[in-house]
């Protein structure tokens, strides 16, 4: 008996200390991917010029000789990298957010219109040569009102849900996309008209530092209040029925979600543009890692989609000679990495 | 603790399912719900548990109203045993026994290692501790069933609903799964459950109210309301009820009419 609880401990204690590896590399994979892409890009930076100009900011040793690479480090590929992090893992966890919420493996911030709102209320704020935080805030609200129709025309549809969310995000979506296009006919054809249409296909290559503050206000007032209540998006996927038995107040915590979920895809739309694929098929990878709790699928949602569209936005820096969009980039890539997970993982889409 | 309703209707928005229904069940009593596909059995049970807006009437836990409860405070009393549908992800059964506990979770926090030893103690209970690392999707509807039950057990409710809870079970579990239920009512708790077998009430229940298309037809005990006429008039066959003799314990069983002119055809 005595031999028997002694072997049970031990083995309990291997299983932390391998989840603990596990949470591990909630860091490792990020650090490992953010300096590789310091390294990454047109003018080359060695391991060493990396390290230390690293070192001379954090102990502001005087880095007289470097200013070429000073500004390329600091002043472009800086921003660019938390950019593409701080976006990725918003679109990645907003859409696990909202997979749980309406209980459907196809949701994400593009089905549900909410990037299709943000896109559209982004468009306007530049139509109207807003600043950013104005872009931002006419994202929001109009993307939090994309959301709110999609659910609606959804509720309109009773006999199956799961279509029938499918169904009203695609209208919802088509909506704000065809005035996006209205706005983008009667936009001025040699100042805004281009802006708009390389926002649309989504890039971070003209991100500056303050920009990189400006999302990343709202994408943490978004994504903590989330990431405090992960554990209770298990008992909402469940249903309202159930999650109300169970004892969870279901209208509250619904609209927390949903708040906070469009907070962070507007914010991030109306830096970067559209970029698809991210919010859908992240969750999908990282329940596969981890499993569907989402008190791990939710980091692991952040820190995979912080990463991947980290190393797509590199892959847009240096596949070609000219940038390719991000949002091109990510279907090229979403695309067939999507089908490879649901030809694996078939039982998760019933 | 004692759950009551006075003259309680429920039903979808305008349409009126359950009509003015007065029942009440004590702690440590089991009341067996009877009725065809459709009577309003369910319909009755979201009312109680507040999934849907009542129409009329009151409900009572210890002859206190429970409108205006938040879902906690009602989730801490009340448990419910739905009727095992498929999960949308495929969650471990470990962690759908661990959502029974998350009304008594404070607002931010996630399960404690304690609320893992009572979840693991309630499938204990039911003899289902092998399922504890499946995949929920993955197991039988059967094993699904006991997996929500252990799932109203680690709520630690006072009082225990369950819709149905043996419909989807094969012979043996059904009796495991009664008598679990038998026993806790024994050691206090109430339970309210629905069935499909008139005769599990001869066995377990303390008193029966059965529905007709949405009415009260009776309650009482067993053998006051579980009678020929009623069972015909829910279900529309005649049956014999059959007492076996003090021997065998005194129990009584219902053999539809049908059956039995077969078996006497056949020894004659």
């Amino acid at each position: 008996m005595y031999q028997e609880s002694g072997t049970l401990r031990d083995l309990s204690c291997e299983r932390a200390t391998s989840r603990d590896w596990k949470k591990l590399n909630y860091l490792v994979l990020p650090l490992a991917a953010m300096f590789l892409s310091f390294a990454l890009g047109r003018y080359p930076v060695s391991p060493r010029q990396l390290a230390e100009l690293v070192a001379a900011r954090l102990f502001l040793i005087d880095a007289g000789p470097w200013d070429v690479l000073h500004t390329v480090v600091f002043k472009v590929r800086l921003p660019r990298i938390l950019a593409a992090m701080l976006i990725g893992a918003s679109l990645s966890a907003s859409g696990a957010c909202y997979q749980g919420l309406f209980r459907n493996p196809l949701a994400s911030p593009a089905l549900l219109g909410a990037a299709a709102g943000a896109g559209f209320g982004a468009t306007l704020g530049i139509c109207l040569s807003l600043r950013v935080v104005g872009i931002q805030a006419l994202a929001f609200f109009i993307s939090l009102g994309a959301v709110g129709l999609t659910c609606l025309l959804s509720g309109k549809i009773r006999h199956d849900r799961t279509l029938g969310l499918v169904l009203a995000g695609i209208m919802t979506g088509s909506l704000f996309t065809a005035a996006t296009s209205f706005l983008k006919y009667v936009a001025d054809p040699y100042d805004k008209l281009p802006t708009i249409t390389f926002w649309l296909m989504g890039s971070l290559s003209s991100i500056t530092m303050s920009d990189v503050g400006f999302v990343a206000v709202p994408v943490f007032l978004g994504l903590v209040p989330l990431f405090l209540i992960r554990w209770r998006l298990n008992v909402l996927s469940l249903g309202d029925e159930e999650a109300t038995a169970l004892g969870l107040n279901v209208m509250r915590y619904k609209l927390l979600v949903i708040v906070c979920a469009t907070l962070v895809t507007a914010a991030s739309v109306s830096v970067s543009g559209m970029i698809g694929w991210v919010g859908l098929v992240i969750p999908h990878l990282a329940r596969i890692l981890v499993g569907p709790d989402y008190k791990d699928l939710y980091p692991a949602s952040i820190v995979a989609g912080g990463v991947f569209l980290l190393l797509v936005d590199d892959l847009a820096r240096i596949l070609a000679s000219v940038e390719i969009p991000l949002g091109v980039l990510t279907a090229l890539i979403g695309v067939p990495f999507f089908l490879f997970l649901l030809l694996r993982e078939r039982g998760a889409l019933r | 603790m004692r759950l009551e309703t006075k003259g309680l209707s429920c039903g979808y928005g305008r349409k009126t399912v359950v009509e003015d229904i007065s029942m009440f069940v004590e702690g440590g009593e089991v009341l067996c719900l009877l009725g065809a596909n459709g009577s309003g059995k369910t319909t009755f049970f979201k009312t109680i548990l507040g999934l849907l807006e009542k129409q009329a009437g009151q409900v009572l836990v210890d002859g206190r109203d429970v409108e205006g409860w938040s879902p906690a405070r009602r989730a801490r009393l009340i448990g419910y045993v739905p009727q095992a549908r498929g999960a949308v992800f495929p969650f471990r059964v470990l962690d759908v026994v661990l959502m029974g506990r998350t009304s008594h979770l404070a607002l931010f926090a996630s399960p404690s290692e304690e609320d893992v030893e009572k979840a693991e103690e309630a499938m204990a209970m039911l003899d289902i501790s092998y399922l504890k690392d499946q995949v929920y999707t993955r197991i039988s509807g059967g094993e699904q069933q006991l997996v929500l039950l252990a799932r109203a057990l680690a709520q630690e409710p006072r009082i225990l609903i369950l819709d149905e809870p043996t419909t989807n079970l094969d012979f043996g579990r059904q009796f495991l799964v009664m008598e679990r239920v038998k026993s806790l009512s024994r050691r206090g708790l109430t339970v309210i459950l629905s069935t499909h077998f008139p005769e599990q009430s001869f066995f377990y229940a303390n008193r029966v109210l059965c529905f007709r298309q949405g009415r009260p037809l009776g309650l009482g005990s067993p053998s006051e309301v579980v009678t020929r006429e009623n069972i015909r008039a829910m279900y529309g066959i005649d049956v014999r009820i059959i007492s076996l003799d003090a021997r065998q314990g005194g129990l009584k069983l219902c053999i539809p009419d049908s059956l039995v002119g077969c078996v006497q055809k056949r020894v004659s």
